[in-house]
């Protein structure tokens, strides 16, 4: 007597999951996330995508020009990695860069790094932040920060 | 150096990506701008509020779906609709019937049929005009 209803009762919650089930489409922007473990980091990501199985996440940079720098490709891979902690849903390991120049947006497509690689940046972030790498060369010297010319010895 | 409940803040970290010696120094001295790099940061700022506050487009729905918001396919697509279909009567009664099911679609769609979608109108392109960059 009650095997009908329980039947029904199946088929309305399959179907009722099935049409609210969110679709591809934006899922988050602005989002705030942060982990402590394993490796304290937080941020807030421009957008997130859903793409119907998967979260990817975007970013949006204002340029001059149309370009994406490697620091863009690390910050998608650090916001990645602490959304796949976060978030139950899987992430892609590719991120979107939105280049906006003047009135145009430009929209490039990124493979993202391991988590490997984004805790061994993390690490390396650390040592470099408490001094412990303080007498090692520096491999990146920029030319247009505010130290420049100051306590900086780059550029000379 | 930016810290929230002893985290590090991304933006931070990555800029180990650029300078090194950036890092220590922001540690070592407190962070410097220079005048252009504060006005760029504001200008940042201010793109993002618009961005956070920029609505999403409710329509185009399929097209958005499968290509994407900011995809060249979906740019091209929105300017067809409003240079050719919304030029003449027919147009804009498919363009009407379009918006009034395409929302039920992409709800009732799974995702491999969205698939199948985009590989039929990644075909169909090139008739309507559209050349990839």
């Amino acid at each position: 007597m009650i095997f009908p209803f329980i039947v029904l009762f199946s088929i309305f919650f399959v179907v009722l999951v099935w049409f609210f089930y969110p679709r591809s489409g934006v899922y988050a922007k602005e989002k705030y996330v942060g982990i402590d473990f394993p490796i304290p980091v937080h941020g807030k990501i421009d957008q997130i995508v859903w793409s119907g199985f998967r979260l990817q996440v975007q970013d949006l940079k204002t340029r001059k020009i149309n370009k994406v720098y490697d620091s863009d490709v690390w910050q998608l891979s650090f916001y990645r990695y602490i959304l796949s902690r976060v978030q139950k849903r899987p992430v892609v390991y590719s991120g979107v860069v939105l280049v906006k120049v003047g009135k145009n947006v430009f929209s490039h497509v990124v493979k993202l790094k391991n988590d490997k690689e984004v805790e061994s940046f993390f690490f390396q972030f650390k040592n470099i932040f408490l001094g412990d790498s303080a007498k090692k060369a520096p491999i990146y010297i920029c030319r247009g920060c505010g130290h420049f010319q100051k306590n900086c010895g780059g550029g000379v | 150096m930016k810290k929230s409940n002893n985290r590090f803040a991304v933006t931070e970290i990555v800029k180990m990506s650029r300078c090194e010696t950036l890092v220590q120094l922001d540690y070592k001295y407190g962070k410097y701008l220079t005048n252009y790099a504060n006005q760029r940061r504001l200008e940042g700022i201010k793109e993002h509020a618009d961005f956070e506050k920029e609505p999403v487009d409710g329509r185009c729905f399929v097209a958005t779906s499968i290509f994407g918001f900011y995809a060249d396919e979906t740019k091209f697509l929105r300017q067809y609709r409003d240079d050719v279909l919304l030029s003449n009567i027919f147009g804009r009664f498919l363009v009407q019937i379009y918006y009034s099911i395409s929302p039920w679609l992409i709800k009732i769609f799974p995702y491999f049929l969205l698939k199948i979608i985009r590989f039929i109108v990644v075909f169909l392109l090139p008739f309507l005009g559209y050349k990839k960059q």
